[in-house]
């Protein structure tokens, strides 16, 4: 039997999945494209740090882990000779390997604590980067980086990135959501809204924490990756303060309740904010302005909108996790 | 009779305030304990300590005969100590039959096959017969903020239920109930004493104390003065001087 309502629910997800898989044989503008596959990688980080923003810790650190994918996956690739399609996932792998190392010390700090150590976490790895030498290229920056060759195929146009950028996005969501509404999901949450009862019960918390830091830093790691090949150079300066800040407020722009708020967040401040790419400015300008209005209008996020325009039946978006 | 729980010499001080002063107390199995004494006595930093929550100064917690001073509190719930807190709102974003399944943690365990998996069915199960016996099955779908503060500490008891303990730790679970209430929550108290599971809890309201418990230690700026059954307990002069002494200068004023 056909399940009307079931399908409905299915239909909000796949339409925009089958209509975005098949752009590329109606669409023919590589500034399409780029812009697109910029929105998946923006989608990969928001949606990985998430996992943070579940256990409770204010990460503002999360661009450490997409800048030691990046040039992980990089350096390997030039010193090493490895071939790209591995260093890919090396890279999340060295961002998974240094977030454990690093949570293990500082996630047992909350609040305005562990907040204040990912904003050194990050200023750590993006002076480590200008002072790296010949091997990081330094404040100048990392070229020549290799092609990325995946199962043969050598991905070089930009519509091949963004057939494997939309891949690489949907599975990253997919195992990110299966996380979510699994027994791991419901204590990472659990352990944000009340850590001592939940350890009552038997939930090792500093365990718990670990795993999402270290699963949600190997997905920034791996988009890291997929940006290094993408974009074709790295340069310091891409792996800012302001980049840590801007993955926390596509989380809340696009509200925290739900795992569709970071990807809505994304997408909608990427596109938004595209006209102002490169004007450093005028893009921490647009972003404060729509954080604003947000906070005002929306506190729950952009995934509220439907319920304020009465389009959907009440639900609490209010309390996040 | 054997030991369940026992404390030597069990110290914590707080900068120049001793907490707790060289407690011992033994808890048979299948007995229901009560721990009384007046606000500040250290009552709850006597749990705190047995429960991982704070590291004694001196002295050991034995349960089960096994040594367990200074165990993190997630270790404890898996050898069966279990225990509630004074002041809680559970998971307050998470529906009722979310909180309860979330006490089933430490034996449903994650594994590959379960870590991507909504709860099984077996699990709601025994959750919703937990949830049952502490008459909140009907509110199994509600998110748990919306509970009023009797059915929060009910809902508590049903987390800690579901975590299937040996040793069941309530700090005051009667507080903030209506009269109907402590009366529902006694008797599910006794129906879990009835399961085989040993009860130690902290309570104010001294009737029902009085009425459930078999065995009360009674505790004053950290050290146990009396120790006894309910009957002893109401003639111990000690504890009449500072605890329901007070009531009786009530009477003669």
């Amino acid at each position: 039997m056909l399940n009307t309502k079931r399908w409905s629910k299915r239909a909000l997800f796949l339409c925009p999945i089958i209509a975005l898989g098949l752009l590329p044989l109606y669409v023919d503008q590589p500034y399409i494209y780029h812009i697109l596959t910029t929105v998946f990688i923006n989608v990969m980080l928001a949606a990985s740090l998430r996992l943070s923003l579940m256990t409770g810790q204010f990460n503002i650190g999360h661009a450490a882990f997409f800048a030691l994918g990046a040039y992980g996956a990089t350096i390997l690739g030039i010193q090493f000779g490895i071939p790209s399609g591995v260093c890919l996932l090396l890279g999340g792998l060295i961002a998974a390997f240094v977030s454990l190392i690093v949570g293990v010390i500082t996630l047992r700090l909350r609040g305005v604590y562990f907040a204040l150590v990912s904003i050194a976490i990050v200023e750590v790895v993006r002076v480590a980067l200008c002072k790296g030498g010949d091997l990081t290229g330094g404040s100048s920056g990392l070229g020549n980086i290799p092609t990325l060759v995946v199962f043969g195929n050598a991905i070089t146009g930009k519509d091949e990135f963004y057939w494997f950028g939309f891949v690489l996005m949907l599975l990253t969501i997919f195992v990110l959501y299966r996380l979510e509404i699994g027994r791991i999901g419901m204590t990472w949450k659990a352990i944000s809204q009340a850590d001592n009862m939940a350890a009552s019960v038997g939930v090792n918390i500093m365990l718990y924490k670990t795993v999402a830091f270290v699963i949600g830093s190997f997905f920034a790691g791996l988009a890291g990756g997929f940006f290094a090949y993408f974009q074709g150079f790295l340069s310091p300066t891409t792996f800012s303060f302001f980049q840590s800040v801007k993955i926390l407020i596509y989380n809340y722009v696009g509200g925290t309740a739900l795992l569709a708020g970071p990807i809505v967040g994304a997408t909608v401040l990427t596109l938004v904010s595209e006209p102002f790419r490169g004007f450093t400015y005028y893009e921490v300008i647009l972003f404060a302005i729509v954080l604003i209005v947000i906070i005002v209008l929306l506190p729950g996020g952009i995934i509220t909108l439907p319920q304020k325009l009465r389009l959907r039946k009440k639900y609490d978006y209010r309390t996040p996790y | 009779m054997t030991i369940e729980l026992r404390t030597e010499g069990l110290t914590k001080d707080f900068g120049a305030l001793r907490a707790v002063d060289n407690l011992a107390l033994e808890i048979q199995s299948g007995e229901l304990v009560g721990l009384i004494g007046p606000n500040g006595a250290g009552k709850t930093t006597v749990f705190n300590l047995i429960s991982g929550f704070l590291k004694p100064d001196r002295g050991h917690v034995y349960f089960k005969e096994k040594d367990i001073t200074g165990f993190k509190p997630h270790r404890l719930p898996r050898m069966g100590l279990v225990r509630t807190f004074q002041l809680t709102n559970n998971f307050p974003n998470f529906t009722v039959m979310e909180n309860v399944l979330l006490g089933g943690h430490h034996w449903a365990a994650i594994t590959p096959r379960t870590i991507f998996s909504r709860p099984p069915r077996h699990e709601r199960q025994e959750a919703m017969g937990v949830l049952h016996l502490v008459g909140l099955d009907h509110l199994a779908d509600e998110m748990a903020v919306t509970l009023a503060s009797g059915q929060q500490k009910r809902l508590q008891l049903a987390v800690a239920m579901m975590a299937h303990p040996e040793l069941l730790m309530l700090d005051e679970p009667l507080s903030g109930m209506t009269p109907e209430e402590i009366n529902f929550l006694l008797q599910s108290i006794k129906d879990i004493i009835d399961k085989g599971v040993t009860v130690f809890l902290i309570e104010h309201n001294m009737k029902a104390v009085m009425r459930v418990c078999e065995h009360i230690i009674v505790l004053d700026f950290g050290a146990k003065i009396a120790e006894g059954t309910p009957e002893h307990i109401q003639q111990h002069p000690q504890v009449i001087e500072i605890y329901l002494g007070t009531d009786e200068g009530d009477h003669d004023a």
